[in-house]
């Protein structure tokens, strides 16, 4: 692999595309797991018999698939004895680097806590992560780059707080577990709910795939395309009573969706805050959303020569970050100071130092703009 | 809306002066009543808006009559405005309004007038769909001088629950696996992930799952830094 752009080799760029295809279509929310397996076992056999003797290739293959079968016994919610075969067979093939045995591990101790196995999932954790602040340590000292060890101890440390939280007897705010779900099943119009979701979703991609790549059709077309879908899926799912509290829902996608091809398409203005008002109208369901949409509904501000329209929402945003970074990390020292490691409640400090960074370097663009058009 | 304020009734009010930066000043009413103020900063961005574009309206007295919509979580959702006839100016001003950070104090006060309403939960709105419980705020009213010009901003803030609140909350499809969809169809998706038979796309979801949060900074794969944004 010495193309400095690292794009991927033919032959792997085949099993790459093919083995991520599957994935996604493995995400699907009917398809079970026993079919992901089946699927991904194929595709493994393929491969395995393509590469031959190419021993590098076959083991690579290998670990892959059993990387990527570990990750779905997680998003499927295997029992419990699945995940933990999984995991031992990802251990038992090797990891192809730190990042796969962190993400591996992170799946697995997070099914120990879905299935409230307290002690295996930190069994698992501690000796990673005391392997890591090692390494952070020795990064440090050497004046290099500790980022990776920074990004891989933030999330392994968030799940050792909620297992030791469960051990505790304290419930985690952000994950359930299968005593609860196996307690609240979905219910027959929940499930309906969710099949009429599923197919709106995948009619909104299909639009998206018009335009995405190649970002040659005109907004008016995709427009168009997005509202037909849009009065389509509000009939239907105005007409059941499980689904009528889809039609916002669908209203609201629709609006992002709409605001994202506005901004992706580069149109004028005007087009892009009629966008963004609806999206405001319709309302956001959380911070991450509304940050999500007003990045891209300033950006065409800065792009369509309207700073002061881009600064209007931006501020207001940056304030509330900031107020968010301070809590949770209150939160975090108040947790630690009572001897417990903290766990993930939200937004992660992460996640708003990043947006924070991205916020006012954009803010910065447009005070600058601003202060040219004066 | 409210209605025009006039000028005798203006000066026989307490008066707060408050002169702010050059050109144009504010002042804030305070009637006996003690309606909410505009906040500062908001009423600083409107001071400004017609400090800047003022100028170009004829000498006289200007009402902004203008209801600020207002979510139940306290986000300006919308801006709705009349009596200013200069497009650019509203236009200003009405940006300055969305970015108002609403006072705690009109949150308590829906929630107060809310359990003062005899009226049962259906006939509130409360249940059903898309039924909106609002409650209406005048604040006191703001007065900008930029001579030869008064521009009085009559606001009230309408506090309701949004569409979509009183829906319960949006559905939406699972984060990571929205952007994987949208990472595959972009640049990124030929780009090489953690190894060279990965790719960006899937090392950014596998990123993304413990926190639920697509990478915004770029991701250390082995000794680089790589971006997730597509």
């Amino acid at each position: 692999m010495t193309t400095k752009d690292e794009t991927i080799d033919a032959f792997g760029g085949e099993f790459t595309t093919a083995n991520v295809m599957l994935f996604v279509k493995s995400l699907e929310r009917t398809r079970t797991f026993a079919e992901a397996v089946e699927d991904h076992r194929r595709l493994e056999a393929e491969f395995v018999a393509r590469a031959g003797d190419n021993e590098l290739a076959v083991l690579d293959t290998r670990q892959r698939i059993a990387e990527t079968i570990l990750s779905l016994a997680h998003e499927k919610r295997a029992p419990f004895d699945v995940c933990r075969e999984a995991w031992n067979e990802a251990v038992r093939l090797g990891f192809t680097g730190p990042f796969e045995r962190d993400t591996s591990a992170w799946f697995y101790a997070d099914c120990c806590l879905y299935d409230e196995k307290t002690e295996e999932g930190l069994a698992v954790l501690e000796p990673l992560i005391a392997e890591l602040e090692r390494g952070f340590e020795e990064a440090k000292a050497a004046q290099k780059s500790t980022a990776f060890y920074e990004q891989e101890l933030e999330k392994l440390r968030d799940l050792q707080g909620a297992l030791l939280a469960q051990q505790r007897g304290e419930p985690s705010p952000e994950r359930s577990t299968r005593r609860i779900d196996e307690a609240n099943p979905p219910t027959p119009e929940e499930e309906r709910s969710d099949a009429l979701w599923d197919e709106f979703s995948e009619a909104c991609l299909a639009v998206y795939k018009t335009f995405a790549r190649t970002r040659e059709r005109s907004f008016t077309d995709v427009a168009a395309d997005y509202k037909r879908v849009e009065a389509e899926f509000t009939a239907r799912a105005g007409e059941d009573e499980a689904t009528q509290d889809l039609v916002l829902s669908v209203k609201g996608r629709i609006a992002d969706d709409l605001l994202r091809a506005a901004t992706m398409l580069e149109q004028p203005f005007e087009v892009c805050r009629e966008a963004w008002n609806e999206v405001v109208r319709l309302g956001f369901s959380d911070l991450w959303e509304q940050c999500w949409m007003a990045e891209r509904y300033v950006r065409a501000c800065l792009r369509t020569h309207k700073p002061e329209e881009g600064l209007a929402v931006l501020e207001p945003l940056i304030a509330e970050l900031e107020r968010g970074l301070e809590a949770e990390l209150a939160r975090r020292s108040e947790a630690r100071a009572k001897g417990e490691v903290p766990m993930q409640a939200g937004l992660t400090p992460t996640y708003y130092r990043d947006m924070l960074s991205s916020f006012v370097e954009l803010r910065d663009r447009l005070e600058a703009a601003a202060a040219g058009k004066g | 809306m409210r209605t025009i304020f006039s000028f005798g009734l203006l000066a026989c009010a307490t008066v707060a002066l408050t002169p702010l930066g050059c050109g144009a000043t504010v002042r804030q009413l305070a009637q006996q009543d003690d309606r909410p103020r505009v906040p500062d900063a908001t009423a600083e961005r409107l001071r400004a808006c017609v400090d800047e574009l003022g100028g170009e309206l004829r000498g006289g007295y200007y009402t902004f009559d203008v209801t600020v919509k207002v979510d139940e979580d306290g986000h300006v959702a919308d801006v709705e405005s009349k009596g200013v006839p200069h497009t650019e100016l509203a236009t200003c001003m009405r940006i300055a309004l969305r970015g108002m950070t609403v006072p705690e104090e009109l949150l308590r006060l829906r929630k107060l007038r809310l359990s003062e309403s005899t009226a049962p939960p259906a006939e509130r709105g409360l249940v059903g769909h898309p039924a909106l419980v609002v409650v209406a705020i005048a604040l006191a009213d703001l007065i900008i001088e930029a001579a030869p010009i008064v521009v009085v901003i009559a606001a009230s803030v309408e506090i309701g629950k949004s569409e979509i609140a009183e829906a319960g909350r949006k559905k939406k499809d699972d984060i990571c696996t929205a952007h994987l969809k949208d990472c595959l169809m972009s640049d990124l998706a030929g780009k090489r992930g953690e190894h060279w038979r990965a790719t960006l796309c899937y090392a950014c979801h596998k990123q993304c799952r413990p926190n639920k949060e697509w990478p915004k900074k770029p991701i250390p794969l082995g000794d680089e830094l790589v971006s997730c944004q597509y």
